[in-house]
C-alpha cells in the first residue's frame, strides 16, 4: 500500500515514527527538514498523486486544536476539531480536501501528546461540555491500524471530565474499539450517502452494508454511535434514496441507541470547487446546475430547502427531533 | 507529449535510436517524432535550464491553457559511492549543492528503485554516502516544473562510476552502453509516465473553436463558453457541430444563454 515514506529529520527517531515504519519494511524512506517542502510545494496535482500516495511523518508545532466552523456541532456551544492526519485513504469526489490541499500524500503528525495536552487545556477553559471532532481533515479510523492514534486518544478522553469526542468515519477498521471497553464520552459517527451517490462518488469506501455492520457491532459492544448524512447531493430521487438508505440502516442498527444524526448539503468554497473541476472535468457532480453565492458553490437555496426538508422528515421517522442536527 | 532532457549525445543515442527520433534543424541539438522531443543540452545546470525553457517554448503553444500534462524526463549517468555500475534509479530527492534547494519528485510509479540525488557544479572526487551525483538534475527539475505538473517531472540515472570505478574511466562508449543496457527500463518508465499523464488531460473541445469563430466573445465570455461546453460534454455528450437552434442567433450572449438553459435542464441524476 505505502511504498514511500517521507520523514522529518526532527522526528526520525521518534518511537511512533519507528513503529509506523516497521509496518512498511519495503518502503523507501526519504528524509526532509520540514514536511511542508513535500506537502505544500508548487505545481502538484492531487489527482495524479492519488494514484500512489506516499506517507509523510511529521511533527505539528502549533494549533493542534481549532474551533469548528460556525454551524458545525451536535448540540454543544463549545466545539473544536483536531487533525492528527491530513488527507484520506478514500477518494470521495465531493470531498473538499481535494480542493484544499496541493498534495494527496497522507500526512501523519506523530506528536500525539501535544494534541492531547491541548485538548485537556481547551476543556479546562470552561466548566461546560466541550466537544472535539476528529475526522475533519481525514477519516478518523481508516488508518488506525497504522497510526494507533484513536486508541491513545480514547485513553486520554476517558480521563478528562467534560470532554467529548466524535470519531467520524466511513471505515470499518473498528478492531481497536472492539478490543476495549466503550467510554461514555465518545460517539463513533458513520457517514453515509445513499447507494447511487455512494457508488458514483465514494471511491474506495467500504460498502454501505459493511459500514452498517460495523455500526451494529459497535452498538452491541456499548459504543454510542451517530449517523452523518453529509453531504446530501440534491436529486429528483432524494426522498426515495434516503428512505431506502435509512430503512437499510435501521434494519440492523438500533435507532434508540443512536446518539445523534446530523446532515448537511453539498457545499464548497468557490476556489476549492474550481480546482476540483480542473482536476475532474468529466465528473458529473461538478456539471450539475450549481450556483455560486457568498463565495460558496451549492445547489442553491430552493434545491437545498427541498432536499433538507425531505431528509429531515425521513430521519424523524426513526430519531427524536432533539437528536437531529442540521449542519448549516 | 514527452520532453526529454539529456546532457550528452552519448547518453541520448540509444533512446534516439529506439524511439526513431529524427534530428531537426534548430539552435539547440534536438531530435523528435510526433510524440517525443529530445534535447541534448550539454553538461551543467545552466545548459539544462536553458534547454528546458527553449523546449517549452518550442512545444507549448502560447495560447495553450492545458500543457501541464506534458511529461518531462531527464535521464543520464550519475556517480555513486558504492552502487553497482549500470544500476538504474529514479531520483526521489534532488538537492542542489550550491543553493541547498531541495525537490521531492513524487513516486508516481510504484516500487521503482530510487535514491537521493545531489547536483553539483563541478565533478566531485569523493562521493557522499548513498547519494547519486550529477550536474544537471536540480536545474532540470526547477525549470521543467514551471511547465508541467511536478509529478510528471522525473529524473532517471544510471550509475556510471563509483569508488572502485572512478569517473576518469567513463567515456562516451561506456556511457552509451550503460544507457543501452537500461533502455527497456528507461522506455517503460517513460511510457508509464505518459499513460498516467493521460488522466490529467482535459478533453479537447473542438466545437469551442468553431463557435468562437462564428460569434465574438469577450475574455470572460470565452471562459464561460468553455465551461458550458464542458458541462454539455458531461451531461449530454459532445456537441458535434453548431446546433440548429443557434442558426439564427446573432450575439454571443444569446449563444451562452442557450447553452446555459440546455445544460441546466439536462438530466442530472448521478
Amino acid at each position: 500500500m505505502i511504498d514511500t515514506i517521507y520523514i522529518e529529520n526532527e522526528i526520525r527517531n521518534h518511537p511512533r515514527t519507528l513503529q509506523i515504519c516497521e509496518r512498511f519494511p519495503k518502503a523507501t524512506t526519504i528524509f526532509c527538514d520540514r514536511y511542508t517542502s513535500v506537502f505544500n510545494s508548487n505545481s502538484q496535482n492531487f489527482r495524479l498523486q492519488k494514484k500512489n500516495p506516499a506517507l509523510i511523518l511529521a511533527r505539528k508545532h502549533h494549533k493542534h486544536v481549532l474551533p469548528t466552523p460556525p454551524g458545525y456541532g451536535i448540540g454543544s456551544d463549545r466545539n473544536y476539531y483536531f487533525s492528527h492526519m491530513l488527507n484520506c485513504l478514500y477518494d470521495c469526489r465531493y470531498c473538499f480536501l481535494q480542493g484544499m490541499y496541493r498534495s494527496a500524500n497522507y500526512l501523519v503528525f506523530v506528536n500525539y501528546e501535544d494534541f492531547f495536552d491541548q485538548i485537556t487545556a481547551t476543556t479546562a477553559e470552561s466548566t461546560e461540555d466541550t466537544w472535539f471532532f476528529s475526522g475533519y481533515d481525514c477519516d478518523s479510523l481508516a488508518m488506525e491500524p497504522v497510526t494507533g492514534f484513536m486508541g491513545e486518544a480514547l485513553n486520554h478522553f476517558e480521563s478528562i471530565e467534560n470532554a467529548h469526542l466524535e470519531i467520524r468515519t466511513k471505515s470499518t477498521q473498528i478492531r481497536s474499539l472492539l478490543n476495549r471497553e466503550a467510554i461514555p464520552n465518545c460517539v463513533v459517527a458513520f457517514s453515509f450517502s445513499p447507494e447511487r451517490p455512494s457508488q458514483a462518488l465514494e471511491h474506495g469506501v467500504p460498502s454501505i452494508a459493511k459500514r452498517i455492520n460495523a455500526m451494529r457491532k459497535l452498538q452491541h459492544h456499548g459504543w454510542k454511535t451517530g449517523l452523518r448524512l453529509d453531504p446530501i447531493i440534491h436529486s429528483q430521487s432524494v426522498q426515495r434514496d434516503y428512505a431506502d438508505l435509512l430503512d437499510e440502516i435501521f434494519q440492523s442498527v438500533q435507532a434508540e441507541h443512536i446518539h445523534s444524526v446530523s446532515y448537511g448539503m453539498f457545499r464548497l468554497p468557490k476556489p476549492f470547487f474550481r480546482k476540483m473541476v480542473r482536476m475532474y472535468p468529466e465528473e458529473k457532480l461538478f456539471s450539475m446546475p450549481l450556483t455560486e453565492h457568498d463565495s460558496q458553490v451549492s445547489f442553491g437555496d430552493k434545491a437545498e430547502e427541498t432536499s433538507l426538508a425531505i431528509v429531515d422528515a425521513e430521519i424523524r421517522k426513526y430519531i427524536d427531533k432533539q437528536n437531529i442536527f442540521p449542519c448549516k | 507529449m514527452l520532453n526529454l532532457i539529456v546532457a550528452t549525445q552519448a547518453e541520448a543515442d540509444p533512446v534516439i535510436s529506439e524511439l526513431k527520433l529524427r534530428k531537426i534543424s534548430s539552435s539547440l541539438i534536438c531530435y523528435q517524432n510526433d510524440d517525443v522531443h529530445l534535447v541534448i543540452t550539454g553538461i551543467g545546470k545552466c545548459n539544462t535550464a536553458t534547454a528546458c525553457g527553449w523546449l517549452a517554448n518550442k512545444t507549448i503553444q502560447t495560447d495553450a491553457t492545458n500543457h501541464t500534462h506534458v511529461v518531462w524526463m531527464n535521464f543520464g549517468i550519475a556517480g555513486h559511492l558504492d552502487a553497482d555500475i549500470g544500476s538504474c534509479f529514479r531520483a526521489h530527492k534532488i538537492t542542489d549543492l550550491a543553493t541547498k534547494k531541495v525537490w521531492f519528485p513524487h513516486p508516481l510509479i510504484n516500487n521503482f528503485p530510487s535514491l537521493d540525488l545531489i547536483t553539483v557544479d563541478q565533478p566531485l572526487l569523493q562521493y557522499r554516502t548513498d547519494q547519486l551525483h550529477d550536474m544537471e538534475a536540480s536545474a532540470f527539475v526547477e525549470a521543467a516544473r514551471k511547465f508541467s505538473n511536478a509529478e510528471l517531472v522525473q529524473s532517471l540515472k544510471v550509475v556510471s562510476d563509483n569508488s572502485d570505478h572512478p569517473l576518469e574511466v567513463v567515456n562516451a562508449k561506456l556511457t552509451t552502453r550503460l544507457i543501452a543496457d537500461n533502455l527497456e527500463t528507461i522506455i517503460s518508465f517513460l511510457w508509464a509516465l505518459k499513460s498516467l499523464s493521460g488522466t490529467v488531460v482535459a478533453p479537447e473541445n473542438t466545437i469551442a473553436k468553431t463557435i468562437k469563430e462564428h460569434w465574438h466573445f469577450s475574455v470572460s465570455q470565452k471562459v464561460l463558453l468553455e465551461r458550458l461546453l464542458q458541462r454539455h460534454n458531461v451531461l449530454l455528450g459532445p456537441l458535434g457541430d453548431i446546433p440548429d437552434a443557434l442558426n439564427d442567433v446573432k450575439s454571443s450572449k444569446e449563444v451562452l444563454a442557450w447553452l446555459q438553459k440546455t445544460v441546466d435542464s439536462a438530466d442530472c441524476n448521478l
